[in-house]
């Protein structure tokens, strides 16, 4: 089994409902985004193409940040998903610069504006980091990651993409990973 | 057409950690310069040890909660950070027991000071090492950024020795080090910028904050990586040469070149850039994908 996400640029408008679903799942603090929606332009005017790129963790199969984490923190799940043990991790902080798509976040008092109050969870995350998880405890119930339910324009598809009757497996087919050339193998495909 | 995403840079390491790279770097490296060029005087053997220590603090405010400094501990093996945490202690606890000793006037200092001197080299090392292991980051794993950033280190040491060793008059010998390591340093500097240029391995964002420190005119005084040095080997000469009347100008150059230090460890860190998300080609092939069926039936 390896869980996949499938996001299809031409369904997303940038209304950033996956956005806010994940902070509202997951009680990120300040300005802390496991995921977030890119507003990229492209050409000259009058020629000009401007799309949204919806961005989160990878779960690449071949992670940097799980390399550089000095402490084994970082592990990848047997379905795929990069997931941190908080209690291993150390706050160095070189798998939120080793990250190539800018997907993890640090919880530091230090970055917060004063008079904005820690949110509930994170006492507990202070001085860790965090990034999506894909949800994974709600996937292993049976649910849907937060974004995914979010989309009011079904842009993203996530599922199984060893399961050749998946229908992300399906899409997988003509959509491409960011930064393939690299070696990462992210798990999160788009279509365009 | 115009199809770039610009490269994006790491923000997490910034001014705090430049701080601490400053005074780990500027601390341990007075200490190695002082010890080497034999001064005799007690109390500047202090000041180096005592910045690191003003270093771990900084280093501990980083990590978010304490307990994270514990963690680093037993994880030495594993990380230069954690190393960096462990030889910023040892030596804090050997300054503690040098301060006791010089307080009390008991006692011979010479053994401690050998072996904070000894500690001294890994606390030199180890911010250069950490950013030698973020991997990911071409600018950072390159031999000539780590040369750089341990002369600047060296530099900031010997001349904040030079200063001291002014207010002590424990002569001028650590002036014309600096002065030294400011030539090299200055050399050195123009070397490792064409190098980069030569192998193309830097960023056009890199390259052009490069361009500015060099060709900046009136910012460059602002970008006190390279004008820093300059300045200040430019003070230490008119302090050699026009003495006692310019001796001033020893402690001003210091301060001036301790800027410089520290600039270039910001610059290096704020160019600490990824390559961009999404590259030229794909970007175009994502721009005329979206447009052609931006007409068809969803």
């Amino acid at each position: 089994m390896k869980y996949a996400m499938v996001i299809d640029l031409t369904k997303c408008v940038g209304c950033n409902a996956c956005t806010a679903a994940c902070k509202i799942d997951n009680s990120t603090g300040f300005g802390v985004k496991y995921g977030q929606v890119l507003e990229v332009e492209a050409g000259r005017f009058p020629d000009v193409t401007k799309f949204y790129l919806p961005i989160l963790c990878m779960h690449c199969e071949n992670p940097e940040c799980l390399k550089v984490c000095p402490t084994g923190a970082t592990f990848r799940t047997k379905e795929g998903v990069v997931l941190i043990d908080r209690d291993r991790c150390m706050g160095c902080r070189y798998c939120v610069v080793a990250c190539p798509y800018m997907a993890r976040y640090f919880y530091n008092d230090l970055k917060r504006p004063l008079g904005v109050p820690r949110m509930d969870l994170e006492d507990e995350r202070l001085g860790t980091v965090e990034k999506c998880d894909f949800c994974i405890d709600r996937v292993r119930e049976g649910d849907l990651p937060a974004c995914v339910k979010a989309c009011p324009y079904e842009a993203r598809t996530f599922g199984d993409a060893d399961d050749p009757n998946s229908r992300v497996h399906g899409l997988m087919a003509r959509a491409k990973p960011l930064k393939e050339d690299e070696g990462f193998n992210p798990s999160v495909y788009y279509i365009w | 057409m115009v199809m770039r995403m610009e490269p994006f840079r790491q923000q997490e390491f910034g001014w705090r950690v430049a701080l601490d790279f400053l005074l780990s770097g500027s601390g341990s490296s007075l200490f190695i310069v002082y010890f080497l060029a034999g001064g005799g005087v007690s109390a500047v053997y202090m000041v180096g040890p005592a910045l690191v220590l003003a270093g771990l603090a900084v280093l501990l405010s980083e990590l978010g909660r304490p307990s994270n400094f514990w963690r680093s501990i037993y994880n030495y093996r594993a990380s230069w950070m954690a190393r960096g945490a462990i030889f910023n202690l040892a030596y804090t606890l050997i300054w503690l027991a040098m301060v006791s000793l010089y307080a009390l006037r008991v006692g011979n200092y010479f053994p401690l000071y050998a072996v904070e001197f000894a500690f001294s080299f890994p606390v030199l090392i180890y911010p250069v090492m950490l950013l030698y292991e973020v991997k990911d980051i071409k600018l950072w794993r390159s031999w000539w950024t780590s040369a750089l950033t341990l002369l600047y280190a060296i530099s900031g040491g010997s001349s904040l020795g030079a200063a001291l060793s002014l207010l002590y008059r424990s002569g001028d010998q650590i002036v014309y080090a600096s002065a030294l390591i400011n030539v090299i340093l200055i050399v050195f500097l123009f070397v490792y910028i064409q190098e980069l240029r030569q192998k193309q391995r830097v960023y056009r964002s890199v390259e052009s904050a490069l361009r500015e420190m060099l060709y900046g005119g009136g910012r460059a005084l602002l970008q006190l990586s390279f004008s820093g040095a300059v300045v200040s080997l430019a003070m230490y000469v008119i302090a050699l040469a026009i003495q006692p009347v310019a001796l001033l100008a020893v402690p001003l150059g210091a301060a001036i070149d301790l800027a410089g230090v520290y600039s270039f460890r910001l610059m290096v860190l704020r160019l600490g850039f990824h390559e961009p998300l999404v590259s030229e080609r794909r970007l175009r092939e994502m721009a005329e994908g979206l447009r052609k069926r931006s007409g068809e039936p969803q």
